[in-house]
Formats: C-alpha cells, structure tokens, sequence
C-alpha cells in the first residue's frame, strides 16, 4: 500500500463502516411479525409437549410434529426471503436453556404436581420471553464505530 | 477490545464497507450483501474471494431449482481482525480530534 492513512480518511473509514453495521443490524433482525410467528410456534410446542394424554388424547405427537415443521420450514422461509440471520450471544445461549427450562416444567407441573395449567402458563411465558428479548436486541444498534471520528 | 493491528485485506473501502456488514451477522446470502452494497455480482465475487483466502469468510454454495445460493458467513478470524483494524482506525481518528483540540485551545 503505497498511500498513507490520514485520521481524516480513517473518519472517513469508521463512518462508513458504522453505517454498514447499521445496515447489517436491521437486516439481521427480522421483521417482528415474523419473530412473533415463530414464538408462538415455540410456546405452541412447549403447550402440547406438556399436555397429558388425558388433555389432548392421541393428537399430541401429531400436533407436536406438525408445529416443529412448520417451526422449521417457516425459520427456512425467513432465512431466503430476509437474507441473513443475527449473529446469536450469550443471551441467545440463555434462551435455549430457557427454552429447555420451560419444556421440563411443560412436562413436569400437570404430571407430577396436577397443575394442568402448567403447560400453558410455560408455552405463553417462552413466547412472551423471547418477544420480549426481540425488542431489546432489535433496539439495541451496534456500538458505534466512528465515535472517536464524531467527536 | 482487541489490540489495534492495521490489515491491508479489510482497508480497501469495500473489503471493509462488507466486513462491517457481515459484523452483526451469523449468515448472509450473497444477493443480499449485493443489493445493500449496490455492487455488480462480479466485483461482490472477487471481494468475497479476497477475504476468503485471507480466512475471514467462509462460502457455502448450495444449489437448488437449477440456481445456485451462495450463503457467507464472517470466520472469528475474520472477526477479530476486523476490530483490531477498526481499534487502528480509532487510534487514528482520535489522534486528529486530540491535534483539532489542541488548535482550537492554543493553551493547552
């Protein structure tokens, strides 16, 4: 590189590349209807994983598969049509073992302590949760990159 | 915050607009790293390919009703590099508000 970098054309530089990491952020970050779709997808699986036979009869499996299909050929559906996926963080690690926490509970609260409620009460909060953890994460813009070129 | 380190594969300016782009990214299809760059397919290529040998993205093709979709993904390589150049670029930046600051206060 024969040039030499002047702190103008490193503004220059960091201004751009901020404003491409804005891009980046409202790509990555799907629209919210899509996200609401998927998580009620999720809480609907975490419902009828819960739920006894007793409740729901022989439909369960059924049911359970056809919302994981959905689930998946709908989140295979947003990664075409929006092109990009956001790059997941320790909070997104949280989430999973959230989402695990609240199959358990799905599972454990009507069968061992009869609270019928339970399944429902654990899909709806997964659903709200993840919402929830959206809105914070699409608000949340990359740190600004050129700050020091602002200034 | 990584140790500032000046890398000639991200300073040509669109190496650099991409990675920035790539930056809150796990995935990106290719046409859509087009579209929001506003560039030829071709120039995108050579770009992405530049990057790819240097480690810092990695390319999957996938070929489905006869097109082909090309899926880039930002390497933790790729990513750390990133910020030590955009640390360079700061210490850089801040160098001139710290010259700009010191002419505007002549006492200082």
């Amino acid at each position: 590189m024969g040039e030499q970098l002047t702190p103008e054309a490193a503004r220059e530089a960091l201004a751009q590349a901020d404003r491409m990491a804005q891009a980046g952020h409202r790509r990555a970050w799907w629209p919210r209807w899509a996200m609401a779709v998927g998580s009620l997808l999720l809480g609907a699986m975490i419902v009828v994983s819960g739920l006894p036979e007793t409740r729901i009869g022989s439909a369960g499996a059924p049911l359970l598969l056809l919302a994981f299909i959905a689930g998946l050929a709908f989140r295979m559906w947003c990664i075409r049509k929006y092109g990009a996926v956001a790059r997941p963080n320790a909070i997104d690690a949280t989430m999973m073992l959230v989402l695990i926490l609240c199959v358990v509970g799905a599972w454990v609260l009507p069968k061992i302590y009869g609270l019928m409620w339970g399944p429902w009460v654990m899909g709806a909060g997964y659903a709200a949760l993840r919402m929830i953890r959206y809105e914070f994460g699409r608000r949340g813009a990359p740190a600004a990159m050129a700050q020091d070129g602002k200034a | 915050m990584s140790p500032p380190k000046f890398d000639p594969v991200i300073h040509a300016p669109l190496r650099l607009q991409i990675c920035a782009l790539l930056s809150p990214m796990w995935t990106a299809d290719f046409q859509m790293l087009r579209d929001e760059l506003g560039i030829s397919d071709s120039v995108l290529s050579k770009h992405i390919k530049q990057l790819e040998d240097a480690g810092y993205v990695m390319q999957t093709k996938a070929a489905k009703n006869g097109r082909q979709r090309t899926t880039v993904i930002f390497t933790g390589k790729g990513r750390k590099a990133f910020q030590r150049h955009i640390a360079t670029l700061q210490a850089l930046a801040s160098l001139a508000n710290g010259n700009d600051k010191a002419e505007d206060d002549p006492e200082t």
